[in-house]
C-alpha cells in the first residue's frame, strides 16, 4: 500500500479522529468522575463533620467533657480519618491543659469538672485555620498534590455553650479532620485504565469496521473505477465497471461505462472507416493501374462513379460517370439505332432474366471484339460482362473493357502479310506455269476493268453501268481464277457483292458501301501492282533466258502458237478437278482439239470457263443424285474445240441434269422478267437465260450464281461475230456450242 | 456604498433600522448577565413582614441579582443550623457601606442566605433585614425564614436566630465576615 493511498489516509483520520475523540471522553469523564467522587467525599466529610460537631457538643453540653475527650481519642483509631483534632482558636490542641477546666470551673459553680488526664500539645498553624476562625464558618480544603481533603469545623460558642463557657470567644475551637483521597485518584487511575483499554478496543473496532465499510462503500469503487481507466488508458476498451449500486459512486461507473461504449464505438467506426478507405484506396490501387476499362453499371443502365482509371483513356473521354452506357458507347442515336436497341436488350436481359446463365448469356455479347467509333478514333474493344449479386438482386453489372484495337490491328496486319506472301507465292507459281506473258494480258485487262469501274463509280446507280462493270468484273474474276490469284478472285467477288446489293435489292449506293468498294479497289489496286511488279521480275529473267536460248514464245497474233492452247489446256483439268472436288462431284473431263492453234483464245478463254464451271455447277449432278437416276457415278465434261473452213465449233458439253426450263420460267417470274402468267417460248427462255440478271441459282457462290456467266458468253461471242446455241436434255446432259466465224471483217 | 434614488432610500432606511435594533440587542445581552440591582427605600416596621421581605427579595428585585459578602464568594462550607452549604447575599446598601468602620450595618441592609444541604440543594432561605426601630435590643435585625418555594417558616425577632447570632454581637450579629474588614482588590 502506498504511502499516499487514499486508504491509508482514510484509516489516520479514522484513527486520529477516534483517538482523539476517545482521549477526550476519558479525560472528560474522569476527570468528571473525580470531581464527582472528590464532592461526594467533600459532602461525607461535611455531614460526619456535622455529625460529629453535634455529638461533641452534646457530649460537651452533657457536661461529659471527659467522654468528649475520650470520643476524640477513640475516633483517632479510624484509619480512614487521617488526622482528626480539636484545637483551641489561639493553635493549641484542645485537652493538653487544665486552662478551659479552670475557665469553666471559676466560671459556673452548677457543674465541677475534674481534671483527668491531658493529651500532649500540639500547635496548629495553618492559615485555612486563620480563615476560619476569621469567618467563623467551616473551610474545606482539598490538596491535590498530597491527594488529601482537610476540613477546618468551628466549633461555635452556641447559647447553650455560653452557659459555661461565658461570652467571650464565638468559636470555642477549631475541629480539624484530614482524609486522604488518594484511593479516589487510584479508583479514577483504575477506572482509566479499564476505560482506556476498554475504549481502545472498542475505538479500534470501530476504526476497523469503518475502514472496512469505507474500504468496500468508496475505496474499492473508486479503486475498481481507476484500474478500469488506465486500463482504458492503455488502450483495453473491453472493459467495464461493475459497480452495481446507485450511489454517486454508481452513477460515476455508469457515466465511465457509457464512455468506454462510447469510445469502443468511436473506435470501431475509426477502424471501420480505416478499412473502408484501406479498401477504397486499394480499390482504386486496381482502377488505376489495370489495363482495361472497368465501370460499374447500376440497374437504370447509368455508370457508377468508380470507374477504372483506363476506361477514360480508352474511350477519349471523362464524361463517364452517370452516363446511360448506351449513350456512352453509341452517341450517335440514329446512325446506331439499331446497334443501340441490341446493345439495351442485352442489358435488360443481363439485369433481369434470372434464369438464363451467364454462358448463354455472353454467347448473345454484342460487344465482343466490336469496332466503335468514338468520336474521331476506331477501336476495337471487347467487352466482358458479369452479375454483380447482392443478397439474391442483380445489384449492378461489371463490364470490362479490352482494348483489342492494336491486336486486332496486328492480327489483320499479320493476315494481310500472310495473305500477301501466300499470294506472292500464288503468284510465282501462276506465272511459273503459265509464263509471264500471260500475265501482262490479265494485268492489262485488269487495269483497264479497274480504270472503268474508276470513272463509273458515281454512276454505279445506274442499270447500264452497273451491268457493264459487273459483268467485267466477272469476267476478271473468271480469268483470276484460272491463274489462281485467289486474293484477285476474292476481292473481285467481294466487289460483286455490294453490286449484287444494288443490282438486285436496289438498296442505294450509300457512302459506306462506297467505302467498302473503294477499299476493296484499293486492294485490288495494290494486289495487281504486286502481281505487275513480281511479273516484271520474271520478264526479265525469262528474257535472260530467252538470251540464253531456250523456249521463249514470243506471242503473235496470227496463229496463236499451240504452246499456248497447251497451256490452257494444261490447266484446265486442274480447275475442273478444283471446282469438282468443291462441289462435292465426280467429274471426268477431258479435252478434244484438233486445231494447232487458235486465234481468239484470249477471247473465249474466259466464256469457255465459265461454260464449264456453270456445268460442273448446274449442269453435273453430285455421285448419289446420278445413282439414283442409272448415271454413272462420274460425270461427264467434254471440251472440245474444232474448226471447219467457215468457223470454228467449240463445245463444253455434259451429261448432267439439263437445262430445266420450269425453274427457269420460275425465276423469270420471280425476277420479274417473265409476266405471271408466264407465257414464254422456250428460246424466249433461253433468252432470259442469258440475260445479265439471270441466276437460278439461289446464292451466289464463287463458282457461279452471279447471273452473269452466260451474258458474259453471249457477249463475248457477238463481239466476235458468233453464236451461241444450247442442245439440252432432261437428266441427259447440256451442250453449249459456240461458232466464230474464221475471218472477221 | 452611496444609494441614490427611491430604491436607496428603502435601503438607508433599512440598515439605519437593522443597525438600530443590533445596537439594543447588544445592550440587553451585555446587561443580561448584569441586571442593575435597583435603588430601593428600606422596608419599614410598618410594613415588615416575612411576606413583605420575600416579596422584596423576589418581586421587587431579586436577591441573586445581589452581590455576594466580598471574599465569601459563592458556594461556601456552612454549619448548622443552616447546612453543609450556603451562599450569602447582601444587598446594594450593605454592600456599598462596606467596610463599616462602626461595625454597624446600615439601615436598609438586607443579607439573603441560602441553605445548601450537602449535595447543594437548596433546604431554606434565612433572611436578616435591618429595620429601623424594629429591635433595638438585638441591632435592630428582622429575622425570617423560608422554604425555597417562598413559604415563611419564621419571622420576626426569631429567638433561634438570636440565640446564636447573640455570639457576634459585636459585629452587628454577622459571624461570617468583620464589618470593617478592608475589601478584597477587585
Amino acid at each position: 500500500m502506498k504511502v499516499n493511498s487514499i486508504q491509508v489516509k482514510i484509516v489516520s483520520v479514522i484513527v486520529i479522529v477516534l483517538g482523539v475523540s476517545v482521549a477526550g471522553i476519558l479525560y472528560v469523564s474522569l476527570v468528571n468522575q473525580r470531581g464527582n467522587l472528590i464532592s461526594a467525599a467533600q459532602r461525607t466529610l461535611a455531614v460526619n463533620t456535622s455529625m460529629l460537631n453535634i455529638v461533641i457538643r452534646n457530649l460537651m453540653l452533657s457536661g461529659e467533657a471527659p467522654i468528649a475527650r475520650n470520643t476524640m481519642d477513640s475516633l483517632k483509631s479510624i484509619t480512614e480519618l487521617e488526622e482528626i483534632a480539636l484545637y483551641r482558636t489561639d493553635g493549641s490542641l484542645a485537652f493538653h491543659d487544665y486552662r478551659t477546666i479552670d475557665f469553666v470551673n471559676s466560671y459556673q459553680r452548677k457543674y465541677k469538672f475534674a481534671k483527668t488526664p491531658r493529651v500532649e500539645n500540639r500547635t496548629l498553624m495553618d492559615e485555612n485555620f486563620q480563615a476560619v476562625l476569621e469567618t467563623n464558618t467551616p473551610k474545606q480544603v482539598i490538596l491535590m498534590d498530597r491527594k488529601e481533603m482537610e476540613y477546618f469545623f468551628p466549633i461555635l460558642n452556641y447559647k447553650e455553650c455560653r452557659e459555661c463557657h461565658g461570652e467571650a470567644n464565638f468559636i470555642r475551637g477549631v475541629a480539624h479532620f484530614k482524609i486522604s483521597i488518594a484511593g479516589i485518584f487510584n479508583q479514577i487511575a483504575e477506572a482509566g485504565k479499564l476505560l482506556t483499554a476498554f475504549f481502545s478496543v472498542a475505538g479500534l473496532l470501530m476504526a476497523g469496521v469503518l475502514v472496512l465499510v469505507i474500504r468496500r462503500l468508496i475505496i474499492q469503487p473508486v479503486l475498481g473505477i481507476g484500474k478500469v481507466v488506465s486500463l482504458v488508458g492503455e488502450g483495453n476498451l473491453d472493459v467495464m465497471v461493475t459497480l452495481p449500486s446507485r450511489d454517486e459512486l454508481g452513477e460515476l461507473a455508469a457515466r465511465i461505462n457509457q464512455m468506454i461504449a462510447g469510445l469502443k464505438e468511436r473506435n470501431r467506426l475509426m477502424l471501420e472507416n480505416k478499412i473502408f478507405e484501406t479498401r477504397i484506396e486499394e480499390s482504386r490501387k486496381y482502377l488505376d493501374n489495370i489495363q482495361e476499362g472497368l465501370l460499374l453499371l447500376n440497374a437504370d443502365l447509368t455508370i457508377s462513379e468508380q470507374y477504372s482509371t483506363y476506361l477514360p483513356k480508352l474511350f477519349g473521354t471523362d464524361d463517364i460517370a452517370g452516363r446511360n452506357l448506351i449513350d456512352f458507347i453509341y452517341p450517335d442515336k440514329d446512325l446506331y439505332a439499331e446497334e443501340r436497341k441490341e446493345l439495351e436488350q442485352f442489358l435488360h436481359l443481363l439485369f433481369t432474366n434470372r434464369e438464363a446463365d451467364m454462358e448463354m448469356l455472353l454467347s448473345i455479347n454484342p460487344l465482343q471484339n466490336k469496332r466503335l467509333t468514338i468520336g474521331s478514333r476506331e477501336i476495337v474493344i471487347d467487352a466482358l460482362f458479369q452479375r454483380i449479386m447482392k443478397e439474391d438482386r442483380i445489384e449492378n453489372v461489371m463490364v470490362i473493357f479490352k482494348d483489342m484495337t492494336d491486336i486486332v490491328r496486328t492480327r489483320e496486319e499479320l493476315e494481310r502479310e500472310r495473305e500477301k506472301s501466300q499470294s506472292e507465292i500464288e503468284q510465282i507459281a501462276a506465272i511459273l506455269k503459265a509464263g509471264p506473258e500471260t500475265f501482262a494480258d490479265f494485268l492489262a485487262d485488269s487495269n483497264r476493268v479497274l480504270s472503268g469501274l474508276e470513272s463509273s463509280m458515281e454512276r454505279l446507280g445506274t442499270r447500264e453501268v452497273l451491268d457493264r462493270v459487273f459483268r467485267d468484273l466477272h469476267s476478271l474474276k473468271g480469268t483470276a481464277r484460272y491463274l489462281e490469284f485467289k486474293r484477285v478472285e476474292k476481292l473481285i467477288h467481294g466487289m460483286e457483292g455490294v453490286l449484287a446489293e444494288l443490282r438486285d435489292e436496289g438498296v442505294p449506293f450509300t457512302p459506306e458501301r462506297k467505302g467498302k468498294m473503294e477499299n476493296l479497289k484499293e486492294r485490288l489496286s495494290e494486289e495487281l501492282a504486286a502481281i505487275q511488279a513480281l511479273n516484271e521480275r520474271f520478264m526479265t529473267f525469262a528474257r535472260n533466258r530467252k538470251d540464253g536460248g531456250e523456249k521463249g514464245d514470243v506471242p503473235d497474233r496470227e496463229g496463236k502458237s499451240r504452246s499456248e492452247l497447251d497451256s490452257f489446256f494444261q490447266s484446265l483439268p486442274r480447275m475442273v478437278e478444283d471446282i469438282a472436288g468443291e462441289l462435292g462431284k465426280k467429274v471426268s473431263f477431258h479435252i478434244e482439239c484438233n486445231l494447232s492453234s487458235f486465234p481468239w483464245l484470249d477471247n473465249l478463254k474466259d466464256p469457255i470457263i465459265h461454260l464449264i464451271r456453270n456445268s460442273l455447277d448446274h449442269g453435273i449432278e453430285d455421285p448419289f443424285e446420278r445413282i439414283s437416276k442409272g448415271k454413272p457415278e462420274e460425270g461427264m465434261l467434254v471440251l472440245k474445240l474444232d474448226a471447219d473452213a467457215v468457223q470454228y465449233v467449240i463445245d463444253v458439253k455434259d451429261d448432267g441434269r439439263g437445262i430445266d426450263f420450269g425453274m427457269v420460267r420460275r425465276k423469270a417470274m420471280e425476277k420479274g422478267l417473265l409476266r405471271p402468267d408466264g407465257e414464254a417460248s422456250t428460246s424466249e427462255l433461253l433468252s432470259i437465260l442469258f440475260s445479265p440478271a439471270f441466276s437460278s441459282r439461289e446464292e451466289a457462290t464463287d463458282i457461279s450464281g452471279r447471273g452473269v456467266g452466260l451474258d458474259i458468253v453471249r457477249h463475248r461471242i457477238q463481239e466476235l461475230k458468233g453464236k451461241v446455241s444450247v442442245i439440252t436434255d432432261k437428266d441427259k446432259g447440256t451442250t453449249i456450242r459456240m461458232r466464230i466465224p474464221r475471218e472477221v471483217g | 456604498m452611496r444609494t441614490y434614488g427611491k430604491k436607496g432610500q428603502a435601503a438607508r432606511m433599512f440598515s439605519g433600522f437593522s443597525l438600530g435594533l443590533l445596537l439594543i440587542l447588544s445592550i440587553s445581552v451585555a446587561s443580561c448577565g448584569r441586571k442593575e440591582e435597583p435603588v430601593l427605600s428600606p422596608v419599614t416596621i410598618n410594613e415588615a413582614s416575612g411576606e413583605r421581605f420575600w416579596k422584596r427579595i423576589t418581586e421587587e428585585s431579586d436577591y441573586r441579582q445581589y452581590s455576594y459578602w466580598p471574599g465569601h464568594e459563592g458556594v461556601q462550607p456552612g454549619q448548622a443550623p443552616h447546612g453543609v452549604f450556603h451562599k450569602v447575599y447582601i444587598n446594594r446598601t450593605l454592600r456599598e457601606a462596606l467596610p463599616v468602620a462602626s461595625r454597624v450595618a446600615p439601615e436598609g441592609s438586607l443579607i439573603v442566605k441560602e441553605n445548601l444541604n450537602a449535595d447543594r440543594e437548596l433546604n431554606a432561605i434565612t433572611l436578616m433585614a435591618k429595620v429601623k426601630g424594629f429591635d433595638p435590643e438585638h441591632g435592630d435585625w428582622y429575622w425570617a425564614k423560608y422554604s425555597p418555594e417562598g413559604k415563611v417558616q419564621a419571622e420576626g425577632k426569631v429567638a433561634g436566630c438570636i440565640a446564636c447570632h447573640e455570639g457576634m454581637r459585636s459585629n452587628d450579629y454577622i459571624i461570617i465576615k468583620p464589618l470593617d474588614r478592608t475589601l478584597p482588590a477587585r
